[in-house]
């Protein structure tokens, strides 16, 4: 584990929360001798589960990717135990025992008018869990223990060298577990645990908002949670967990280097209950593997009984369940145009979409069948605009930011394919699905096609060696996952030619990235999603959309994005200078649903501010130069339509910087206009010299979304 | 369906399983009933037989893997297989179904089970008893179900009810549903009789199998008129609500009037789940979950 990488992360990174799959329906607090408690409750419903906290070195959040599913199919309620996130801070080890705890949760269960619920316990949780199953065991249903740390087993031997409050003359490993030593350097010790909690390759992200998480407290609160739990009992662990009577589960991964398996053993056998053993797993396998310890808690409180249809095999009609990504409108219009084709392959197919805004207002346009699951799935775009700022988005790691809500949308698409049967599964750039497919292999039930128009997550160079270290991780992981399960995606497309695939590294040591795809992709061509003929005839569409003859138009828009407000100001503060350089120069600024017209400024003679244009394709065909953003589909679309255009990349987005860029200098088309070095007077400019040119752009081809069709249709 | 000439095999097949222990038990009134037992588990899954045109094989693709899991016992019910027929010159009471079950229980030591019926002949009994004995009945899986009463016939039954005693000098379809056929030309009637109940494409083996069955009882057995107690349908509905076990239906027959029918009739208060299916592999999952 690459820990100094990880250690700019916690000191630089974004210490803003991001984006929840599902925020709390209430919060509040509950005050205990003084205590203030803060808890939340999600959702609703009979069967109730009570996410008790763990060691104060995290709060609540670290459930951070079971509340959204379970939330789905019941109330959860959630609370920071003493020392952590919202909840105060008593002073000194009586403060934090482990009977303050349960007493704590019983209290949260009361304030919450929670009646009974499964509680479910991660490492030293299991030790109020186990007070509250004993002391109320009506009060509890079922409970899970995840990891426990419990002593009725021997725990690991290096971890039993050092006293935890007296200063020791070494902090090397273990050594780091100590209180005088968490005053002097606690990240350090962050970095060191959490890679110790961790052992599974690939973790960066865990690690990291474990770390983050941890830093919200102090070493001070900590030190004395830590010996809050060392606060002796009257009874005995062992005889309380014989006095407990509801259903256990125990979890416990093998390769745990906090607490060992033979703990979790030995509590399935003092309470009668069951053990998983997740092999290959560390200590927190909540985090590291949500999908399977999601439906093993799911499994374990058991599902009300529902009715169901089944069809006979042979009384099925086809069916595919197309997924397709939320981010960016160039998705929705090539899968609908691929569905078009592949229906007229395979007429008898019935296509169900599961997928969210905006994708849906295209599909619905279409008169496409959304999947009425689809209603809840957590929001991507929206995430993904509270990422950027200005004209920025580092998107790799707006992707690494969304990790919940893939998780969330991922046991969406788990449920639905659980209980209706598809015969194929159609993924474009339907990232949860693909990466948690490789994780939970079993799952795989139809045949699967992945889409995508880019391969690989490339650093940008301000992104620094911690850009380059994550970049290559992530890769790695792909990589390593398509090579051990190669039959998970029947087929890979790549909509493009093979030309268009960058020739990067995956990162050091790692394939070169066009090599690599040739070989596990089949290439379709690019895939426009409309109908060159509808906009082939020019004149007649300028004519239609009320420019004159010889007048020279130049739109400038950013998509129905809210990202791009920015760019927009900077084209209207071009007008000016641009008009006298080419007289008579209309501009029409199209704002998009997301912007207000009213922000951009007021407008000036032939310069039009508009909130939306219908068919804004057909403008963008007829003008006579377009200002855009770097992504893909507007400006392979003007790329088709041999428009000149000057594009914008957003800074620090990798894919539109290198990915797009690369794409576009082999189609030799549109100028690419660096940001941070294009005031108004250079946009001016570069209009006066871009407007009307005549293009000599490589052909896009236009067979692309029924070469796609095809290559799917073999499967059905 | 094409109705085909089925062929009866020379010989039983050779089982995915055995029973580990089979024998007789004796009902009230002293016809020998054979049952045979599956595994040692704690659940017991009695599986009833539609007898007597069928008998205790006709759940062949369920034993094996319901017996792996849980106990289960399969017997012949009386007039097929290796039971005792009753004499064919009386009535067939329905209460014989109930009282069979309940002797089978008792003599396998069955103190407590999940029952599985098919149509008629396994659901409505299996619901007599969770009324009447619910110490002794954990659950009822109904595939297909049916409560007398509660739903009408198909219309193609009802009119062929209707001629049921009639000489017809070249019955068609469903008018083969008729005592004069039956007792002339069995082989004729349940070769159209299965094919209807087996609407699915490619049964040839189900078909074959089911008409072999019925070959091993006494046609006299399967024309001996059937009364049903009670005979009126509110009293058939009030047996339904006292109904408290869980219940597990399967059955994707139209009119599904009879699986709405049996719904309304045992109550809300009761587990009720319906599962659409054919597929002997569905059902024996679908019955696993009701056992858990």
């Amino acid at each position: 584990m690459t820990v100094t990488t990880l250690e700019s992360t916690a000191r630089l990174g974004d210490r803003r929360e991001q984006t929840r799959a599902r925020y709390p329906d209430a919060e509040g607090y509950v005050e205990r001798d003084g205590v203030r408690i803060f808890w939340e409750r999600y959702g609703d419903g009979e069967q109730a589960v009570l996410l008790l906290p763990t060691w104060s070195v995290v709060p609540s959040r670290f459930w951070k990717f079971q509340i959204p599913y379970l939330a789905r199919h019941g109330r959860v309620v959630t609370f920071d135990g003493r020392g952590t996130g919202r909840s105060d801070r008593p002073v000194g080890a009586e403060a934090n025992s482990t009977d303050e705890f349960a007493a704590d949760a019983l209290a949260v269960m009361n304030a919450t008018g929670t009646e009974r619920a499964t509680l479910v316990t991660l490492s030293c949780g299991a030790l109020w869990g186990t007070i509250l199953a004993a002391d109320h065991p009506e009060r509890v249903d079922r409970i899970v223990h995840i990891a426990p740390a419990v002593r009725l087993a021997p725990g690991f031997p290096e971890r039993e060298v050092y006293a935890f409050d007296e200063p020791l003359d070494t902090d090397e490993g273990w050594a780091k577990y100590n209180s005088f030593y968490w005053k002097r350097d606690y990240l350090d010790f962050l970095e060191f645990f959490f890679a110790e909690c961790f052992t599974e390759p690939h973790s960066t992200k865990p690690i990291e908002d474990a770390i983050a998480w941890a830093l919200e407290t102090t070493p001070d609160t900590l030190a004395d949670t830590t010996r809050g739990i060392g606060v002796p009992r009257d009874e005995d662990f062992r005889a309380m967990c014989a006095r407990v009577r509801c259903p256990t589960l125990v979890i416990h991964g093998d390769h745990d280097q906090i607490r060992p398996l033979r703990q979790g053993e030995a509590l399935a056998e003092a309470t009668g209950g069951t053990l998983v053993t997740v092999a290959g797993a560390g200590h927190i396998p909540n985090a590291r593997d949500p999908v399977k310890l999601n439906r093993l808690i799911r499994d374990f409180i058991g599902r009300p009984p529902a009715a169901q249809r089944w069809t006979r095999a042979g009384s099925r009609r086809r069916r595919a369940l197309y997924i397709s990504s939320p981010i960016g409108l160039g998705h929705a219009r090539r899968d609908v145009a691929i569905a078009g084709e592949l229906r007229r392959l395979r007429p008898d197919i019935e296509i169900d979409w599961l997928a969210q805004h905006p994708v849906t207002t295209v599909l619905e346009a279409h008169g496409e069948r959304i999947h009425p699951a689809s209603a809840e799935l957590a929001g991507e775009s929206p995430h993904i605009e509270s990422e950027a700022r200005d004209h920025e988005l580092n998107v790799f790691e707006a992707f690494r930011r969304m990790d919940e809500i893939l998780v969330a949308n991922f046991m969406v698409f788990h449920d639905l394919v659980r209980d209706e049967q598809y015969d194929i599964w159609i993924g474009d750039e339907a990232w949860e699905l693909d990466y948690f497919l490789h994780e939970n292999p079993e799952l795989k039930s139809a045949a699967y096609v992945w889409l995508s128009d880019f391969v690989g997550w490339l650093p940008m160079d301000d992104g620094g060696e911690r850009e380059a270290f994550l970049t290559r991780d992530y890769n790695a992981d792909m990589i390593e996952q398509i090579a051990r399960y190669p039959r998970v995606r029947d087929r890979s497309l790549f909509v493009g030619d093979p030309e268009d695939v960058v020739g990067a590294r995956f990162g050091p040591g790692l394939p070169s990235i066009r090599e690599w795809t040739e070989q596990h992709f089949s290439f379709t061509g690019y895939i426009t999603g409309f109908d060159p003929a509808t906009v082939a005839d020019r004149e007649a569409l300028r004519a239609d959309l009320g420019y004159a003859a010889g007048e020279r138009v130049c739109i400038a828009t950013v998509g129905g994005s809210g990202v791009g407000v920015e760019l927009l100001r900077r084209v209207i503060a071009s007008y000016p200078e641009a008009k006298r350089l080419v007289p008579g120069l209309r501009m029409i600024v199209v704002a998009g649903p997301r912007i207000d017209p009213e922000a951009l400024g007021a407008a000036a003679d032939g310069l039009e501010v508009r909130p939306f244009v219908p068919d804004l394709y057909r403008h963008l065909a007829a003008c006579d130069l377009a200002i855009v953003q770097g992504g893909l589909a507007t400006t392979m679309e003007l790329t088709a339509n041999r428009r000149p255009f000057l594009f914008f990349p957003l800074e620090r987005h990798f894919e539109q910087n290198l990915h797009v860029r690369h794409r576009l200098e082999r189609y030799g088309a549109g100028r690419p206009m660096a940001w941070r070095d294009s005031p108004p007077s250079a946009i001016a400019t570069a209009i006066a010299q871009e407007i009307g040119r005549d293009v000599d752009y490589r052909p896009v081809c236009t067979d692309g979304a029924a070469r796609a069709a095809k290559l799917i249709a073999e499967l059905l | 369906m094409t109705t085909f000439e089925t062929a009866a095999p020379s010989r039983e097949e050779l089982r995915a399983r055995e029973p580990d222990n089979h024998g007789y038990a004796t009902s009230p009134d002293g016809l020998k009933l054979y049952c045979e037992v599956y595994g040692t588990a704690t659940t017991t899954l009695v599986l009833l037989p539609p007898n007597p045109i069928s008998h205790s094989r006709i759940w062949k693709a369920q034993v094996h893997y319901l017996a792996r899991q849980h106990r289960v016992v399969t017997y012949d019910g009386r007039g097929n297989g290796r039971s005792d027929s009753p004499d064919p010159a009386g009535f067939w009471p329905g209460e014989w179904y109930v009282s069979d079950c309940l002797a089978v229980m008792d003599g396998t030591g069955t103190d407590v089970a999940v029952l599985a019926g098919i149509c008629g002949d396994g659901v409505w009994p299996s619901v007599q008893l969770a009324a009447t004995h619910p110490e002794r009945v954990r659950g009822i899986v109904a595939l297909a179900p049916g409560v007398p009463m509660l739903a009408p016939h198909h219309p193609w039954k009802a009119a062929a009810l209707q001629t049921i005693d009639e000489r017809l000098a070249d019955p068609q379809g469903w008018e083969k549903l008729n005592h004069h056929y039956i007792r002339e030309n069995y082989r004729g009637f349940l070769e159209f009789f299965f094919a209807e109940m087996f609407p699915e494409p490619h049964s040839t083996k189900q078909i074959e199998d089911a008409v072999a069955y019925a070959l091993d009882g006494p046609v006299e057995a399967v024309l001996m008129e059937q009364t049903i107690t009670p005979d009126t349908r509110e009293e058939i509905e009030e047996v339904c609500r006292r109904v408290s076990c869980p219940v597990l239906e399967f059955d994707d027959s139209p009119p599904e009037a009879i699986a709405e029918a049996i719904a309304s009739g045992i109550g809300r208060e009761v587990d009720y789940r319906t599962v659409a299916t054919g597929g002997a592999a569905r059902a024996a999952a679908g019955i696993a979950e009701v056992l858990r």
